[in-house]
């Protein structure tokens, strides 16, 4: 099983055939970047709140570290003459 | 020479069956051999994704195609998060589940469980064909 997060993500949203739409590639691994100072200082927060609410802390951020990492490899597409959507995450 | 095919070779000399027949029964016996060397690799293959196709046809929308792959991996690690559940609503969940006539404890799904409940999906084919839409979920 995969602990790393989804590095990137391509997005097309192409509103109708007329217009180019939104092409996106997007670095998902600046947005972790991004996020980590915030996750450091609500870390003890999360601890307290998984006192309170009685859930194990370690396996909790183990959890949610394996569904991130296996988000990777999903794909989304939407075909039809007003749209098209498509999502593919690495 | 194998079993099978001597036995062909017997039923003909015997009359039981005519030249063609015996013929396809040989070609078969010829095939089985390599279904059955790539079937199990094949088993073996972890299922990867569950598929969900769709195709169409709206009278305000036009056709409409949809592809959906989701990383069985996904579903591995949804399930794990039961185990996060608080106690208390972990008895309250099932309790719930118990009404419904799912009498599971989901606070016993294990790891190898799981793994015998994605195996089960390998098999899992479910197509929907109507004039309108063609739907079809299975696992690769």
């Amino acid at each position: 099983m995969s602990w790393m997060p989804p590095l990137f993500m391509i997005v097309h949203i192409l509103p109708n055939r007329a217009h180019r739409g939104l092409r996106l590639w997007v670095p998902v691994f600046l947005i972790w970047i991004l996020l980590l100072p915030f996750v450091l200082v609500l870390l003890p927060v999360f601890f307290i709140l998984c006192a309170v609410i009685d859930i194990h802390p370690f396996r909790t951020l183990g959890a949610f570290l394996q569904l991130l990492g296996s988000l990777g490899g999903t794909h989304i597409e939407v075909d039809n003459p007003d749209t098209s959507v498509f999502i593919h995450v690495y | 020479m194998s079993e099978n095919r001597r036995q062909i070779l017997d039923m003909l000399a015997a009359g039981k069956i005519n030249a063609d027949e015996a013929e396809r029964l040989l070609t078969a016996v010829e095939r089985a051999p390599d279904a059955a060397a790539a079937s199990p690799a094949r088993r073996n293959d972890p299922v990867k994704y569950l598929r969900v196709v769709v195709d169409a046809l709206d009278d305000h929308d036009g056709p409409t195609k949809v592809n959906v792959k989701v990383p069985m991996q996904l579903l591995r690690a949804g399930v794990k998060l039961t185990s996060i559940i608080p106690p208390r609503a972990r008895t309250e969940v099932n309790t719930a589940l118990a009404k419904e006539g799912i009498d599971i404890d989901i606070g016993k799904l294990t790891p190898e469980s799981l793994e015998e409940i994605v195996e089960q999906l390998r098999d899992l084919t479910v197509d929907v064909d109507n004039e309108r839409a063609k739907v079809r979920v299975f696992c690769e």
